[in-house]
């Protein structure tokens, strides 16, 4: 019972959070904002709203799968109410289960690879440090890397992977969102001047899945090891609401 | 009846060959078949890179330009000369989408449409009819208007973009505008009226562009507002683009934007760059659309803004052979933004080029 509660409440928690963020963002796009963007937009917000609210309570049980998959349905699931409130699809729509799906699955490859993260640091902190890390530098990898791609010629498949790192471009295509000829990103980074092709949405998604599992089953591996030994990790309380 | 046929010879003697020197180009004959010598080097690079699909550069556009190379060139190459203008032609239509694109992916269908439908029209084969009828509605459907959420005051009220991104900028939108008149789309409808507004609110030109950023050179940015060289600054290949773009849309030489982008190429001629672009960006790009508008505006000679005259033909055919590599080909070495890396697109947008220069006025 107590679990439902605060899984409830996560969930209710990262859907705020996802409203917030959104609409300070959108406040201050102020603009006229085309339907894929607006999808873009509110999915990215839903993703950092997931990542703060829902790794750290991942990583307190690290080693459970069915409590890892159940973080990723309430990112799936919040996604999908803000999107569905705040635009105009449908709950029939496929794009919008597609979106939903996509965060689930982004969600889960988040908290596997800070839950083995916190079973190999033994630190909570450090692995959300890290994780909230490697997030930020994939996502925006479209944009740092934007000024080294043109000079260095660098070659289509380099582009190509460059791209299909980020976890921007997933959601923009799962949004069917060309995000970097949209007026934004094309300002602010040569990308979208070069030739590139997204990525595959169902091998992306198989590829969030396969780490996700990976990450998981080592840090069980690593887990079973380590309760073996004296080095086992102690539990993080569950945060009292 | 003598004096009628006395005055017929004398039109013949003096009349006829007045008429050909109006019409003549003034290029230099030594220099114009150097020219079609080139043209035919780039078609025989090109021959050589199709793949057996008949594509070039996995692309429907590239393919398509290359396959417009072929079908505009003074050779007059149809569908009856064998694989290599069947199998690009094969190659498009098994591109061809439900919703009347002609693309290989989904987030350059403006650009592939367009030139597919364009090249597909130059075969002068009916049986493409009803698939370029397709593709032109299909670009139609792709402008920005009030059933999108634009209104008319929008900066982005008319244009048209990639396909994908609903950010709509003049590129694109020459190329769409080039294919629909090439396509004989009808010159009646509201797309054109549209389009001009888009266009007139990328130019530089502050008599006639009601946004607040417009400067007074004359010539075109990107989009309205931006241009990728800095701020909203005009540059060479979107001055053409957007120089054509006007004549396409039914402005004539009379027309203020026309007169100002013109006056900007005047006082930005030159052939040794992409005349206010970063690096050499876009430079291909630049070198196709001067000889289209230079072809469609109609003098041979331009006086440039310190005064001198120059013949752009003899110009450009110059420029072209000192850069055209030993294989045939062409390719943008000090950028390849806008795909210019690719020896494929740039040796078709070369041909094209050169087609306009060779052929008569």
């Amino acid at each position: 019972m107590r679990a439902s509660i605060t899984w409830i409440s996560h969930l209710v928690v990262t859907t705020l959070g996802a409203i917030m963020i959104s609409a300070s963002v959108i406040h201050t796009a102020g603009d006229f904002m085309p339907p894929g963007e607006q999808l873009l937009l509110l999915s990215g917000c839903s993703l950092l709203s997931a990542a703060i609210v829902l790794i750290s309570h991942a990583i307190e049980r690290p080693t459970n799968l069915p409590h890892q998959l159940l973080q990723a349905a309430s990112a799936g699931i919040s996604t999908l109410l803000v999107v569905w409130w705040q635009t105009p699809l449908s709950l029939s729509s496929p794009m919008l289960w597609k979106l939903a799906l996509g965060l689930c699955l982004l969600t889960f490859a988040m908290t596997a690879i800070a839950g083995l993260l916190t079973t190999l640091s033994n630190s909570h902190n450090s692995a959300i440090y890290w994780t909230m890390l490697l997030l930020l530098i994939t996502t925006s990898a479209p944009l740092w890397l934007g000024p080294a791609v043109e000079p260095l010629y660098l070659g289509e498949t380099i582009i190509n992977a460059i791209i299909t790192t980020s976890p921007l471009s997933y959601l923009a295509t799962l949004a069917d969102w060309d995000y970097l000829r949209g007026e934004w990103f094309y300002r602010h980074t040569p990308f979208g001047g070069l030739r590139f092709d997204y990525p595959s949405i169902p091998i992306t998604s198989l590829v969030y899945l396969t780490i996700g599992l990976t990450c998981h089953y080592i840090s069980k591996a690593i887990g079973l090891r380590q309760t073996t030994g004296d080095n086992c990790i102690k539990p993080h309380p569950s945060p009292s609401l | 009846m003598n004096l009628v046929r006395k005055i017929i010879t004398l039109c013949f003697i003096f009349i006829l060959p007045l008429s050909t020197v109006i019409a003549d180009d003034n290029m230099d004959p030594a220099l114009k078949s150097k020219a079609k010598r080139a043209a035919d080097e780039g078609l025989h690079y090109l021959r050589q890179t199709q793949a057996e699909d008949g594509s070039r550069s996995k692309s429907v556009g590239v393919t398509a330009l290359a396959l417009r190379a072929f079908l505009e060139n003074r050779r007059g190459y149809t569908e009856d000369d064998g694989p290599f203008i069947t199998r690009p032609v094969a190659f498009l239509l098994k591109h061809v989408n439900e919703d009347g694109s002609i693309s290989e992916t989904n987030h350059n269908r403006n650009y592939n449409t367009a030139v597919a439908i364009t090249a597909l029209q130059a075969t002068h084969n009916p049986k493409y009819a009803d698939i370029i009828q397709n593709g032109q509605k299909f670009l139609k459907g792709l402008q920005l208007d009030k059933e999108d959420g634009y209104e008319p005051s929008h900066k982005y009220y008319g244009g048209i973009g990639y396909g994908g991104d609903e950010r709509p900028d003049l590129s694109n939108i020459y190329h769409a505008l080039e294919s629909l008149k090439a396509t004989s789309f009808d010159d009646k409808d509201p797309l054109w009226e549209k389009a001009m507004t888009f266009i007139s609110r990328s130019q530089n030109n502050s008599e006639t562009n009601d946004q607040g950023w417009a400067g007074n050179d004359g010539g075109f940015a990107y989009m309205p507002g931006y241009s990728p060289h800095g701020d909203a600054v005009s540059y060479g290949s979107m001055t053409h683009a957007g120089l054509l773009s006007l004549l396409f849309a039914g402005a004539d030489k009379d027309d203020p934007r026309v007169k100002a982008s013109y006056e900007w190429i005047r006082n930005n001629y030159t052939l040794d760059e992409n005349p206010g672009a970063k690096k050499n960006q876009g430079l291909f790009y630049y070198y196709n659309a001067f000889a289209k508008s230079m072809y469609a505006f109609g003098e041979a000679r331009i006086t440039d803004g310190k005064g001198v005259t120059h013949n752009w033909r003899n110009d450009l055919t110059n420029k072209l052979l000192s850069i055209h590599e030993k294989d045939g080909s062409w390719v943008n070495s000090d950028s390849p933004r806008w795909w210019e890396g690719d020896k494929n697109l740039c040796t078709a947008w070369v041909v094209i080029a050169l087609n306009h220069v060779i052929k008569k006025p």
